[in-house]
């Protein structure tokens, strides 16, 4: 009866490492739904700041005469604030340092965009806000 | 209790010790072998989630020197991207790596959310006039496509 009783206590750690294992290896698997679910949830959360987002660009104007000054308006059309800081300016397709206004860029708040030095007088602006969304114009 | 019955039942307790073992040795390398392909499978779908690109070039204007076509790309995701790892495709040809020069603009040493990468591409030939098309592919697989006009 003994050996009976070993063998049954024996029986019974291997069921709890059994256990164990799978318990162990149930918890990683629910942190990486967790993992999952968290990039899920910022993947959402890009998608609807982009649709949030939107730019117009509703008037510019041409200075000098070589090297020449493009100003460009840009109205903040979408439902989210931005940073003018934060924005890409490419004239005639080449991207190019700008000043602009500091501070929040609330919606339907139109802010101006300076860029200098342009060697050639310029055609085309494209402004990309930091999300990717794009307002481009003829200036 | 006799010996040969104390025998036989040590060698039964043997086998089904060894049963025992071998049986929960299996189940820990299935388990572990399981739960790891999860773990990274679920690492790679949360990069590829939390990854965005986007190509901002004016279709209208694409800067051009001779072969060579410039493209604007911003990391509109959240995480850091290698720009040694991004792979251009005009019209469906991919411009060989030793043909694609990235810089970084802003002269930040990685490409992270918001940054602007400048892709040099050159490939062999000059652009017949008309619509084109640009894919720029990064690092997990997700890609942005952009049309534009020569």
């Amino acid at each position: 009866m003994n050996g009976m009783g070993i063998s049954v206590n024996i029986a019974y750690i291997f069921a709890f490492l059994s256990i164990l294992i799978l318990v162990g290896g149930g918890i990683e698997v629910m942190h990486a739904r967790v993992e999952v679910q968290e990039a899920r949830d910022d993947h959402y959360a890009l998608a609807g700041d982009k649709l949030r987002t939107n730019l117009t660009i509703v008037s510019s104007n041409t200075t000098g005469s070589g090297p020449y000054t493009l100003n460009v308006w840009v109205e903040n059309t979408g439902s989210t604030p931005l940073n003018p800081a934060d924005l890409t300016v490419l004239v005639d397709g080449v991207e190019h340092d700008y000043t602009t206004v500091g501070g929040v860029w609330s919606p339907m708040e139109t802010i101006t965009i300076t860029v200098e030095d342009l060697q050639v007088s310029p055609s085309r602006a494209v402004v990309a806000a930091p999300n990717g969304v794009i307002a481009s114009a003829d200036v | 209790m006799s010996e040969a019955t104390a025998a036989t039942h040590l060698i039964f307790f043997i086998v089904a010790l060894s049963i025992a073992v071998g049986v929960v040795a299996v189940i820990n390398t299935n388990v572990q072998q399981l739960s790891g392909a999860t773990v990274e499978s679920a690492h790679t779908l949360s990069g590829q989630l939390r990854t965005d690109v986007t190509v901002i070039n004016d279709p209208e204007a694409i800067p051009a020197n001779n072969t060579v076509y410039t493209f604007y790309v911003k990391n509109t995701g959240k995480t850091t991207l290698a720009t040694d790892l991004v792979t251009v495709m005009i019209d469906g040809a991919i411009v060989p790596t030793g043909n694609v020069s990235v810089t970084v603009l802003g002269g930040a040493s990685e490409w992270g959310p918001a940054d602007v990468i400048r892709i040099e591409a050159d490939p062999g030939y000059s652009l017949a006039s008309g619509r084109h098309r640009v894919r720029v592919t990064v690092e997990n697989g997700v890609s942005d496509t952009l049309d534009f006009e020569v």
